[in-house]
């Protein structure tokens, strides 16, 4: 079939066509069922209240709630935030325990009614990285597209919000907040989406943008990604520096950075939030110094390496006040000059230059990938502190993202399952989750559901009772799932609620 | 078919009546009157049938008034949040319908093509509409937007949320691709 289907000169609306359609009652009723802010949404968007403790007492009071079909699941137990109180009239940078990085443009949060936000900004901040802290945190797994349903393997998901006081605040038009979320996985298949808590589904954002760090080199994996695998550089516009700030200078190729290039002298001006940085260090006998690229454009970082240590500091380039005026001619000239490349560039397609390019990258990335997986292999899985990919999203709008791989169910046995305890007693599941050693994913069913299972893998199952309990079905028991069975009686291990932990999750995993 | 002109409310009045409606649902009224024409002929030159376009205009202004508590007042016009939503609507729509999309050509939009400095070429439907097929839905949105609608590339970028200069050059990069294919399926004809 054909994907489309023009229609030529269509009866083109009338002013009656229009008031027919018009029916603002129906549209106000429809959309008050339900309302937005009510407690489940709140439930999803985890924002709006003043205090964690609040909200989980929230969550553990809607665990009752019989709500018609869902795709979510209900959260668990707590996964903690990880806050930070910034101003937002400054650039910063948040380094996370995890090895993940935020950076927050000067004036990128607002009010809700668009106005910059002033105050001190709390910024919260928590991630997701395996599924003991999605099924507690009660992130849904499943992705509906083109009427067929996925279910998510992950490789990473985090929850960023911003607050003044007790009031959610908004990522700023036009504003882009950078999150390099660090990850041990390496291979490029996966996708980002955000979580619409409206429409309750994931949004694809497209292909996960991964960065890899091998020893002191830094790749970037996806050749699609903003800024990169080509040869035409839009120009970095010249801002005078900030007296206040620190700067240092450096030399610079423009051949290998021409986005600098306007840039008569290379002075970098210190990220004020990179409060490790000493102004001596510059100083210093480093014997190496090194750019890298950020997602931001004007944004770069700078590595000082020598006698066994590395600095990394954010910078970007400035001028002086008194060359401003000289350098902004040049970056105009410049720029007209971008201009007219990409006019070209789109003219005549992929340049042999740039293809040659594209190659060395993808050539690079190949050798970095498996780099990446011998290292990962031979420092184990649990080295969660030494990552060294990251997926860098960038953020227009606070909430759930995540950079996942859409799996079907698998279809090596079907059965129909029986939940019940130790003492024999059956008792129905609202909803089970099926997860795979190794994979880090979520199968999601329903309470009736047939469950379906790779048999050849270690398997879990976490099965939320209708009593409002918890019941484990741990890796080593599917071993004892006769081959020709049909049904079968899951005998579960009950766990209270305020026991669950993402560990206790994952132990169930050891056999 | 040419877009509806953009909404004619006064930008303070519209912010204002917008912060009332945030607080109050019922206080949307006037602005449903004022951006209704634009979001039915917004969805209706992408669906096969009025029907269809009033019932997925419904769905919109009631997704709007759900996301409504969520709107930042900006400079950004109103108008180009609502077409979003729509936009999104209609893509969950042939999501879930699995329909064939929907494309509203008026012979004044080929014209216009024709007459563009950009293509200088002669374009017939029955060309244009064969190499339109092989466009991915991106692409022809860019085109569809552009000359099937007559929008600018100022309100394509808030449209499709990318830079202003960006819209050109993506909509420069279709056009090349389709005087290509035009001219490959002329040859072809021959």
């Amino acid at each position: 079939m054909k994907p489309y289907n023009f229609r030529r000169n269509p009866k083109p609306l009338t002013p009656n066509d229009i008031e027919n359609g018009k029916n603002f009652n129906e549209v106000l009723k429809a959309a008050g069922k339900p309302p937005l802010i009510t407690p489940s949404a709140l439930k999803w968007m985890g924002i709006g209240l003043s205090s964690l403790a609040v909200l989980l007492g929230l969550y553990f009071g809607l665990s009752n709630n019989t709500e018609p079909e869902t795709s979510f699941v209900q959260p668990l137990g707590p996964v903690p935030f990880t806050s930070a109180l910034i101003n937002p009239e400054k650039d910063t940078l948040l380094h996370l325990s995890t090895g993940s990085t935020i950076f927050i443009p000067a004036f990128s949060v607002v009010n809700k009614d668009g106005t910059p936000s002033k105050g001190p900004v709390e910024i919260k901040y928590r991630e997701f990285r395996n599924v003991g802290d999605i099924l507690l945190a009660g992130i849904p797994m499943t992705f509906d597209s083109n009427e067929a349903r996925y279910h998510f393997e992950s490789s990473g998901m985090f929850e960023l919000l911003a607050f003044s006081g007790d009031n959610p605040l908004m990522v700023a038009p036009g504003k882009n907040i950078t999150v390099r979320m660090a990850s041990l996985n390496s291979k490029d298949s996966y996708n980002q989406y955000y979580l619409d808590t409206i429409a309750k589904n994931w949004v694809p954002l497209g292909k996960d943008n991964k960065l890899f760090y091998t020893g002191d080199s830094v790749e970037v994996g996806n050749l699609k990604g903003q800024n990169l695998s080509k040869e035409n550089w839009e120009p970095i516009k010249p801002v005078v520096l900030n007296p206040k700030a620190q700067q240092f200078r450096i030399e610079v190729d423009p051949k290998e950075f021409p986005e600098i290039a306007v840039f008569g002298e290379t002075i970098f001006e210190v990220v004020p939030s990179e409060i490790a940085y000493d102004p001596a260090t510059a100083e210093l006998p480093w014997s190496d110094v090194s750019i890298e690229r950020t997602a931001e454009k004007d944004y770069f970082l700078i590595s000082f390496s020598g006698n066994g240590q590395t600095l990394k500091i954010l910078a970007r380039p400035v001028v002086s006040k008194s060359n401003y005026v000289k350098e902004m001619a040049r970056y105009e000239e410049l720029y007209k000059n971008y201009l007219r490349l990409e006019k070209l560039q789109a003219q005549s397609g992929p340049t042999a230059i740039l293809e040659k390019e594209l190659s060395r990258y993808k050539a690079l990335e190949n050798q970095r990938v498996a780099d990446m997986e011998r290292a990962a292999f031979v420092e184990g899985r649990n080295n969660t502190n030494k990552s060294v990919v990251y997926s860098v999203f960038s953020v227009q709008q606070f909430g759930i993202f995540n950079s996942d791989y859409p799996l079907k169910l698998p279809n090596a046995r079907i059965l129909q399952p029986v939940f019940a305890f130790e003492n024999g007693k059956q008792i129905p599941a609202t909803q089970y989750f099926l997860a795979e050693m190794g994979r880090n994913n979520l199968y999601t069913f329903k309470g009736g559901d047939k469950i379906q299972f790779d048999s050849e893998v270690s398997n879990l199952l976490v099965v939320l009772l209708n009593d409002g309990s918890v019941g484990l079905f741990p890796a080593s028991e599917f071993g004892k799932i006769p081959s020709h069975a049909r049904e079968y009686k899951f005998v579960l291990e009950k766990v209270e609620t305020s026991e669950l932990s993402s560990k206790k999750i994952l132990s169930m995993f050891n056999i | 078919m040419k877009s509806l002109p953009i909404n004619k409310a006064d930008p303070q009045r519209e912010k204002e009546q917008i912060l009332k409606a945030q607080a109050n649902p019922a206080e949307f009224e006037p602005l449903y009157h004022i951006h209704y024409p634009r979001v039915l002929g917004f969805i209706y030159n992408r669906v096969s049938d009025l029907e269809t376009a009033y019932d997925l205009a419904s769905q919109t202004f009631v997704q709007v008034l759900q996301a409504l508590p969520k709107y930042v007042v900006t400079g950004a016009p109103f108008s180009f949040w609502i077409i979003r939503i729509a936009k999104s609507v209609l893509a969950k729509y042939y999501q879930t319908s699995g329909k064939q999309i929907s494309v509203a050509i008026t012979d004044e939009a080929l014209q216009k093509m024709e007459d563009d400095p950009e293509f200088s070429t002669e374009i017939r439907f029955e060309a244009i509409s064969l190499v339109l097929q092989t466009l991915g839905i991106n692409d022809l949105e860019l085109i569809q937007l552009r000359f099937f609608e007559s929008y600018s590339f100022k309100e394509i970028a808030l449209i499709l949320k990318i830079s202003e200069n960006n819209a050109k050059v993506k909509t420069f990069r279709v056009i090349e691709k389709i005087k290509k294919l035009l001219k490959k399926s002329d040859h072809e004809t021959l």
